[in-house]
């Protein structure tokens, strides 16, 4: 079980699952989305050819993937990675939304 | 070359198995004194780099560096079935 | 709180390994089989002989398109690489999509002749099956395989940080110790090649990066269109004149595109609207002529040969894109290191296999009931016998059904396919059906043996290409195949046999059991 079965009181059944389906959500949609938002901010911002800066940002992806993957599960709380992903996910996603739509850089 | 590269491997981790308490008990039998089990590890260590300078002399760094890591994996599966086979 | 990680990595580890395992093992044994597409390929075409000439396999193929196809909207050709015989060629006429590329496609020898080879796809399907799976939609397989390949990289990340004795363990291989034995042949196959393991699976993924991560193209460019022609050229068809000019020599254009490369072959020829005065033949560089895998285009004029200006070198993301896809397929591999993916290979199907099967071994001791486990166990004891020993026979059906089937057959390479399904599939049954456990093992072992032991022997018996008489002529790609099944069916009748004897190592524990 990922840790916070571990620690404190025994947990539920229906609290374990509900951490693991927590967990998996944001491995997944945040590992995603992640992974997904600094590849498209490398593509857009890499001071080289916006056909390399595309190329370097897909290569680097699925490690940032797997980063957020791991740290989704290795964390004392799903939550914190949560926080901390969509603190990365959420102006990055603004910020290339403007840049794409808005006439900024 | 890739011939001595493989040779080499083998050899660096044959040294480097030997030096490890478990497989000294296993395969000889008994613990080796402290400075032959040194003088093992240094010695496969040293056996291994050899390894890759003849994979690298034999193909060039990026394709050499590759034969080696192949090379590697043979050698270590050879030798921890041979260790397996030789325990007592 | 070091054990709480490693605790959250091992469960982490269990269940990512678990839930895609079986699509795991698939790509894995059919990529394995991949390093040896080629030579798979010439074993399936018995009839093509001789030795391989790019030159004159191109000539071949132009004479017989100019004779057959003069009208054709587009000609391709796929040049032998160095270790295949065969050219493959085909065309595609006014309206007609790449779907239907194989109505219309041939084979010529290394002497420029065309050759009537039994209707195979070879080991093209091994490989195609690898990341297109079969009787699923093309793009629904990619995404299942993309999945399954990010679940392996977590696999081994959280795999390295929960194995706590990595180097004490490095070289340890215990047998008949039970779920000892099994985590000692897991940790080998995956500690010993994990350079490997770590190389194919992220270059697994960045093979078809555009297609799981297309956001950069998204964010930096207009149309996709745009995105593709700057990384990897432009396949763009010029308008047809009407004008009708006959085509340079082919062979000129080969040796210009040589002498570009410093001797390197091409590998691929494109012919758009041939016979026209704008016509052009664009000349790709064989995929297996260096670890960058994607080999430069050049553009000659149709009608004088003379070729156009060089297209810009590339930058390091790409080139590092074009070297992860070469390592990943390893087409540059000479002979000595080809052996070396292979083993590599072999290696993780073992640690996948060691892996499923660690998953029952370790909760057998747990059960409640012994005699009664739960559902989801008896799924997963099933399903790893289902696919361990019948994704296997399928394979060496795929290959008996090679020598077997009618040459006349409508749609013989899908027969083919089929033919591992059905072997599969007949696998899979009696892994369901038969009990106990360890009987389906055994029997279902047994079968995946004989099938790849029928191998060669049905070889010698249908074609005159049997196991002597290529060891007697020095053919190594037949007899090596041939050898090579042996091998598998030995490897398998071993497995059956530990399994059998086994059954009463256990019996002798239980009644040990009794008696304390």
């Amino acid at each position: 079980m990922p840790r916070s079965a571990s620690t404190g009181a025994p947990p539920t059944r229906l609290a374990a699952a509900l951490d693991v389906a927590a967990r998996t959500l944001v491995a997944a949609v945040g590992g995603y989305a992640a992974a997904a938002l600094n590849a498209a901010g490398l593509a857009r911002w890499l001071p080289m050819p916006r056909v390399e800066a595309v190329m370097t940002g897909m290569l680097a992806s699925f490690a940032v993937f797997a980063l957020v993957a791991i740290c989704a599960f290795a964390a004392a709380r799903a939550g914190r990675v949560a926080f901390w992903t969509s603190a990365y996910c959420v102006p990055l996603a603004l910020a290339l939304y403007l840049a794409k739509h808005g006439g900024v850089a | 070359m890739m011939l001595l590269c493989i040779l080499a491997s083998l050899a660096g981790f044959a040294a480097l198995c030997l030096g490890m308490s478990r497989h000294q008990r296993d395969v000889l039998g008994k613990a080796l004194p402290a400075a032959t089990t040194r003088g093992l590890k240094v010695a496969g260590w040293a056996l291994l780099t050899a390894s890759w300078a003849a994979a690298i002399a034999g193909e060039g760094a990026a394709l050499g560096s590759v034969y080696w890591l192949g090379a590697l994996t043979l050698a270590a599966l050879v030798v921890a079935f041979s260790v397996t086979r030789l325990s007592r | 709180m070091k054990g709480g990680l490693r605790q959250s990595m091992a469960w982490l580890h269990t269940w990512v390994g678990l839930l895609l395992g079986w699509l795991l093992f698939l790509v894995f044994c059919t990529g394995t089989a991949s390093y040896f597409q080629d030579e798979i390929t010439r074993w399936m075409q018995p009839e093509v002989h001789g030795l391989r000439d790019v030159t004159r396999g191109a000539e071949g193929a132009i004479a017989y398109l100019q004779k057959h196809a003069a009208n054709a909207e587009q000609w391709t050709i796929q040049l032998p690489g160095h270790r295949a015989v065969a050219t493959t060629a085909f065309w595609k006429e006014k309206g007609e999509t790449f779907a239907n590329w194989r109505d219309h496609e041939f084979l010529v020898d290394g002497e420029g002749h065309k050759v009537e080879a039994r209707d195979t796809l070879g080991g093209w399907r091994l490989y195609r099956m690898h990341f297109d799976l079969y009787y699923v939609p093309v793009l629904w397989a990619r995404w299942a395989v993309g999945l399954a390949a990010m679940f392996m990289l977590v696999a081994i990340i959280s795999g390295v940080i929960t194995h706590k004795k990595i180097f004490a363990d490095f070289f340890t291989l215990r047998f008949g110790k039970g779920q000892r034995s099994w985590l000692d042949g897991h940790n080998l196959s995956a500690v010993l090649a994990l350079p490997f393991h770590l190389m194919i699976t992220y270059t697994g993924l960045v093979t078809l990066a555009s297609m799981y991560m297309p956001w950069g193209i998204a964010a930096a460019y207009e149309k996709p269109t745009q995105y593709y022609a700057d990384a990897f050229g432009t396949a763009d068809t010029p308008a047809r004149s009407g004008h009708a000019v006959p085509l340079a020599p082919i062979g000129g254009m080969i040796e210009q595109a040589r002498a570009a490369w410093h001797g390197a072959d091409p590998g691929n020829i494109f012919i758009p609207v041939p016979g026209d005065a704008n016509a052009v033949v664009k000349i790709t560089r064989g995929t297996d002529e260096g670890m960058d895998t994607r080999g430069e285009t050049l553009t000659f004029d149709a009608a004088t040969g003379a070729m156009q200006a060089r297209p810009p070198a590339r930058g390091p993301a790409r080139a590092t894109e074009s070297v992860m896809v070469g390592l990943h397929a390893g087409r540059y591999a000479p002979l000595l290191l080809r052996w070396f993916y292979f083993l590599c290979g072999l290696a993780g199907t073992a640690m996948v296999a060691t892996g499923l099967v660690l998953w029952t071994s370790k909760r057998r001791q747990a059960l409640p009931d012994p005699a009664r486990p739960y559902f989801g166990f008896r799924l997963v004891e099933r399903l790893n016998i289902a696919t361990i020993a019948g994704l296997p026979f399928g394979m060496a059906c795929y290959f008996l059904a090679n020598r077997l089937l009618p040459t006349g057959v409508v749609d013989r390479p899908g027969w083919e396919t089929h033919s591992l399904f059905i072997g599969w599939g007949a696998v899979a049954l009696v892994a369901c059906l038969r009990r106990p456990v360890k009987r389906a093992w055994v029997e279902t072992l047994s079968v995946a043996a004989a099938g790849f032991f029928a191998v060669p022997i049905v070889d010698m018996m249908t074609t005159d290409r049997g196991l002597f008489v290529s060891l007697w002529h020095g053919d190594l790609v037949f007899a090596s195949f041939d050898l090579l099944m042996f091998a598998f069916a030995a490897l398998l009748a071993y497995g059956a046999w530990k399994v059998h004897n086994r059954k009463e190592a256990v019996r002798v524990r239980r009644k040990k059991e009794a008696i304390a």
